[in-house]
Order: structure tokens, then sequence, then C-alpha cells
């Protein structure tokens, strides 16, 4: 076990020097943010360091000894197989590639749907940040959020939203990709809904405005969407009908991440209404002809 | 004597320890946080004790076991509890019984209360075979007096959601010990129908040895005295049968108020409920989501203080069933938990007016996305999809409840009885 952790710091910190060294120059030149990885494979690690490597490495993102803050989708009290939570493999990985980066600590806040203990057993998530060495953070106590203004929302003007999601040297969202009853498609943006205490309002001053609000004021670092396995339908909790994609898509623009991660469910982004509204409010972009994919097999 | 006390401090120790054990249980980080040399403090749980002490009771099994045709293996304890008084009489009430050493503690502070003792009827018996009789028709009385559910419910009440309702079982075991406390002795050896059982099992023991001794007649007072007790017998069991079958009679025909009421999946039907729970309050206790409560009236006058389920904010949560293993009588049937989620409670009733989705016309379903048995089906209204329940998969368990955002909240569910089994 140790053995595997030093040679993926190695791995993950010889990357990083990599693309510090060589990795500016080439990103200096594309337009940020409208590029997406699309990484192909089986090892959801070395996929995970394939992907970031190409984004410019770890250290591109994580600040030494600081905080990163990982939002997985740890909702639901199923086991992995349902695809209704982010792959624990992929978080594991994800949590120690952070830390061998040099992180200070990784912290994992989330407001599951089912009571937290269960939604974190039997997700394996608890275990995998275990033993990668990061922090599981329920967000089940008012102390935990910060009420906060979204000047540029339409709906969502203020928000009680997780403090270490707010204040963090490094934001990365980790959803799994998957059907929703009603978000459509629940990928990067919709996964904030589980750092925030009222969800009801959402729902009720209507779902996708304020699910494109929101990302208007929360912009994480890094997008790493778990396309490992995809639910098809009965989402947000299943079981539904799997498909096995076995993609990570990554990106530093979520609207983008959401709108080619659209395309693997044979939707086109604008009928899912969030990724449409996002686009037209300049969070990001969700025209799939304009974004950059770049297609990485591992 | 020194055995007694020696063996009751043990499991006073044990007992009163238990509760603390829990909160301190409670206290602790969840599983994930604790590092592996800290698990075993999860695992430490005492509270199979609660389950244990009132299983010792013949008079609560057995009342269960003619009631509902059903024990489990705690029940054995209430069988070694039985060999002991048809050989020994009172026996288990003089050596081991929690709750009589109590009572003969408090009663020794009353020096004035012997001859009081003599004036006071002795009902026990009669509690005893009414008792009986009823479980004979399938409604045991006074299981609700049985000494060690009283104790157990006095050790549980510390731990059950706290109402008024809740304040019985604190009060319970008091009641007991402040009667005592005025007439020592009264609820040994004149109330408790425990007490009653094992007087009643050791002469059963001692005529059946005396049938081997036939060199030996018995007495004219003797025979006298087992004529009259056969009569009260006889009496007080047909007697209990009667009102017994006529109150489950009457439950069936008027009981249609108390239909509405959730009960922990597993009950046993309402008409029977009532009298098989011993008001012991594990179920209460067990349930990690804290919504079983100790009921007011809403079950009736006659089931007061049994168990009933309030959503909000609990449900009952999927990937449990604890109350299912509590339940000394079995009022509430061992359920493995495959056999508990497809038991269902109650019925999920959506109110389209206060309906975010019905009448918001916004996308919502958040009761879909949450249930965990897919019993909301969805319909094309206005362009958005609104929720409907699947009757057929709904389980009642109200996790809907606890999260519509709508008006109040717009989707509830409502007890149903008898529970449906939910088909595959």
């Amino acid at each position: 076990m140790n053995e595997i952790t030093r040679r993926d710091f190695l791995k993950t910190s010889l990357a990083g020097a990599v693309a510090a060294t060589f990795g500016g120059s080439v990103l200096a030149e594309e337009p940020a943010g409208s590029e997406v990885i699309v990484v192909h494979g089986a090892d959801a690690a070395a996929m995970l360091a394939a992907g970031v490597e190409r984004l410019g490495g770890w250290s591109a993102f994580v600040k030494k000894g600081k905080k990163v803050t990982l939002k997985v989708n740890a909702a639901w009290a199923n086991p992995p197989e349902h695809g209704s939570n982010t792959s624990p493999e992929l978080v594991e990985a994800c949590v120690k590639a952070c830390l061998g980066a040099g992180a200070g600590e990784v912290v994992l806040p989330e407001n599951p749907c089912s009571p937290p203990e269960q939604a974190f057993e039997m997700s394996g998530i608890a275990r995998a940040v275990k033993s990668a060495g990061g922090r599981m953070i329920s967000l089940r106590d008012d102390r935990l959020f910060k009420h906060v203004e979204l000047p540029g929302a339409k709906t969502l003007k203020q928000a009680d939203v997780a403090v270490d999601v707010l204040e963090t040297a490094c934001l990365i969202n980790m959803p799994v990709a998957k059907h929703h009853g009603s978000a459509g498609l629940s990928l990067s943006m919709k996964n904030w809904m589980g750092s925030i205490k009222d969800r009801g309002f959402w729902h009720s001053k209507g779902l996708h405005q304020c699910i494109a609000d929101f990302s208007t004021l929360v912009r994480p670092n890094l997008v790493i969407i778990d396309a490992l396995r995809i639910m098809l339908d009965s989402g947000p909790r299943g079981p539904g009908k799997l498909e096995h994609p076995g993609l990570l898509i990554l990106s530093r623009d979520p609207v983008a991440a959401d709108a080619y991660s659209a395309t693997l469910f044979r939707k086109e982004p604008s009928d899912i209404h969030h990724i449409r509204l996002a686009g037209e409010m300049n969070i990001g972009c969700a025209d799939v002809s304009r974004i950059k994919v770049t297609r990485l097999d591992v | 004597m020194r055995d007694r006390q020696r063996l009751f401090i043990l499991l006073a120790v044990i007992l009163a320890g238990s509760p603390f054990l829990a909160v301190f249980r409670q206290q602790l980080p969840p599983p994930h946080m604790l590092p592996e040399r800290w698990q075993w403090l999860h695992r430490l749980n005492l509270d199979a004790l609660s389950v244990a002490l009132p299983s010792m009771s013949p008079f609560l099994v057995g009342g269960g076991l003619l009631a509902g045709h059903a024990a489990g293996l705690a029940s054995c304890l209430a069988a070694v509890t039985l060999l002991f008084a048809i050989l020994r009489g009172r026996w288990f009430c003089r050596n081991v019984c929690p709750v009589g050493w109590l009572n003969d503690r408090v009663g020794r502070w009353n020096r004035r209360g012997a001859d009081r003792l003599r004036r006071f009827p002795n009902v026990g018996p009669w509690l005893l075979w009414i008792g009986l009789g009823g479980a004979l028709a399938g409604y045991p009385f006074f299981l609700w007096l049985d000494p060690l559910s009283l104790l157990n419910g006095f050790l549980n009440f510390w731990r059950i959601p706290f109402s008024a309702h809740s304040l019985v079982f604190g009060l319970g075991l008091l009641g007991i010990l402040a009667l005592s406390l005025i007439c020592p002795g009264s609820w040994c050896f004149r109330l408790c129908p425990l007490g009653a059982a094992q007087e009643g099992l050791g002469r059963l023991g001692r005529r059946l040895r005396r049938f081997h001794e036939r060199d030996k007649p018995p007495t004219e007072a003797a025979c006298a005295q087992a004529e009259g007790f056969t009569r009260r017998v006889f009496l007080a069991l047909g007697g209990g049968i009667i009102a017994g079958g006529l109150i489950r009679i009457a439950g069936r025909w008027f009981g249609g108020e108390s239909g509405r009421v959730i009960r922990p999946p597993g009950a046993v039907p309402e008409d029977q409920f009532k009298a098989m729970c011993a008001r012991c309050g594990n179920c209460m206790r067990a349930c990690p989501q804290r919504i079983i409560h100790a009921a007011g009236t809403e079950a009736g006058w006659d089931g007061m203080f049994t168990p009933v389920l309030r959503i909000r904010p609990g449900y009952c949560a999927e990937f449990c069933h604890q109350c299912n293993q509590v339940c000394p009588t079995l009022a509430i049937r061992r359920l493995v938990l495959d056999q508990k989620r497809k038991t269902a409670i109650a019925l999920a009733r959506v109110e389209p007016s206060a309906c975010i989705a019905w009448a918001g016309g916004q996308y919502c379903m958040v009761c879909d996305e949450h249930c965990p048995y897919k019993a909301i089906g969805s319909e094309e209204h206005a362009g958005v999809p609104c929720p409907v329940v699947r009757e057929d998969r709904c389980r009642g368990c109200g996790m809907c409840e606890t999260v519509c955002p709508g008006n109040g909240p717009a989707i509830r569910v409502e007890g149903i009885q008898p529970q449906r089994h939910l088909a595959d």
C-alpha cells in the first residue's frame, strides 16, 4: 500500500513538475475554460493523473500547504454499483493525488439526501476518503454554512453555502454523471446542491435557473465528471439502467464539462435547461461545437 | 440472600449503565471518522439486555405466544423461568427479579405496613388468568403490568423521544415502588401477575410431585383450597376469553379512527396490537431516526402509550429494521430487512393544491428523487413532470414527506391497517 502511495506521489509530482516547465506556454495559447479533456480507460487513478497532467498538472491547482475542497456526490445510501454516487476509487485517487501534490488538507463537504452516516458508508466514499487521508464533512449543522449574496443571479439572490466551498485555496467539483428526474441530467453544476442548506427554495423558485445562478458565484478550479458508469434513467437515486463508458471528463469550465457530458446521454446540451441558461449567462461555453475536446486513452 | 444481592448489583450496574452507554455511543463520531483501534466502541452494545430482561417473564412471553402464535429466540429465557417456577415456586421472584428486590428494599422503610398487607385483596391471580384468557382470544390483558416490562420501560424512558406521554414510562416503576412504601409486599404478593404466575406454577408443580406420593392423601382443607382455586381460574379464564373476543370484534367494527396511525413495520393487526404491546418502550428506543413515539389518544384510549410513527424530521429508513428485533411479546414481528422493505405501513398521498409541480408548474419531483422504492410516477402537466403515487409500490416510509419543499408538505403518508405486503 505504502509503495503505491509513494509511486503515485512521485508520478504526480513529476507530472506536475513537467507541466510546470512545459505546460504553461501551451496553455497560454488557448482560450481558458473552453477545453475539455476526455480520458478513456479502466484505472481511475491513472486516468485522473493523465487528465490532470494535460490540464497543467496538480501543481496548477493545488497550493502547497493549503486546503483543497473536493465536492463529490455522496448523496445516496446506495452501493457504488448503482452509479448514484461518485465512484469511491476515483475519490480515493483524487484525495491521494491532492495530498501528494502538497495540499495541507483535503476536505469533502456533503449535504446528502439519505441520512449522512448511511450515505457515506454505503457509497464506499467514507472508507475511500479515510484511507486516502481526507476528511468527510457532513453538512447537517447550520454552523457549517455561510449566508452569501449572489449579485449575478436572476432568481437565487442569496443562499446558505458550505463555508468550505466558499473559503478554500482549491475547489474541485467531482460529480457523477447521471439522469435526473427534474434537472434532466445531474452533472457538475447540479452537484452544488449538495453544498447548500435549503434545496427546497431551488425547487420551488425554478430549479434550472437556480442551478445556473449558483454557478455565477461558485467557480471551481477544476471539474472532474465521473462517467466511468452512467445512470441513464431513474435518476438521481436509481437503481436505473446503466452504461459503462469508462470516461472521465475534466475541464476548468463547468458549463463546457456539463455540455460535453450531456452528449454521452445522447442529448443536446441545449435540451438541459440549466446548461442552456448557464451558457446564455456566459458562465461558460455551452456550445459543444466551440469546445476544444482532447481525447486520451489510458 | 447475599447471592441475590450480588446478582442484583450486577444486573443493576449493567442495566443502569446501558442507557449511559447508549448516550455515550450517540456522542461518538460516526464509524468512518474513528480510527481502527477505537472501532470496538461502536460495536459495544448492551441493548440486547433490554430484550432479554422482559423476555425472562413467562407472563409476558406466554401472553404474546398465546395471542400471536409466535415467539423469538429470547423467549427461551421465559422457559427457564417457567421451569424454575414449577420446581421451586417463587424462586425467580425471590432471587432474580430486580423489581422484587427494589420493592423489598423500599418496603423495609415502612415498619407499620405488615397488617395493611393482610387486608389487601389478592388481585394478582385474577390479573394473570384474565390476561391469559384474553390471550387465548388473541387479546392478552394486563401485559403492561408485567414488572420486568415496567422496569424496562423505566430504563428506556431516558432514551425514547420525550413527550407528555413518554413520562408514563418513567412513572410506572416509581408507582410500584410508592405502593410498596405505603403497603410493603402489596405489589409482589397481591398484584404482580408474574408473581401470581410463579405461585400458580409452583402449586402445579407441588401437586404433580404429590401425585407420585400416593401414601400421603391430601387433607380436606387442601382439597377445598384446590377447589376454590380451580373455580377462580375457570372464572377468570372464561371472563378473559369472552372480554378479549368481544373487544376484538368491537375493534374491527368500530376501530375506524385508529386505522390512521402508523405502526412500526411488522406490527400485528390493530385489533391485537393494543393488547399485545407491553408498553416496554423497546421499539421507541431502538429507532435510530427517533420517529417512534408513545401514542396519546390518537390510537384510542386502549391504545395509549403504544408506539406510533410520526414522520418528520425522520422517516422509516430503508436500510433499518431495528424495531423488528426488540419486541419481547412479538407484537412487532421479527422481520428481516428484506421483509421489512416489502411491508407497507402507510400510503403517501399528494395534495395537488400544495404541490410545487401540480400547482406551481415548477420542475420539482423531489419526492420521486428521494423515494427509496420508486413509488412516485410522473405525469406531464402544463409542461412539467408532476408526482403521482404508485400505490402498488409505496411503503409509506415517509421520506417524500420529509423532503417535500411544497406548501406544508404537499405529500403526506397516512397509516394503513392492516399492513400490506408489497409484491416484488
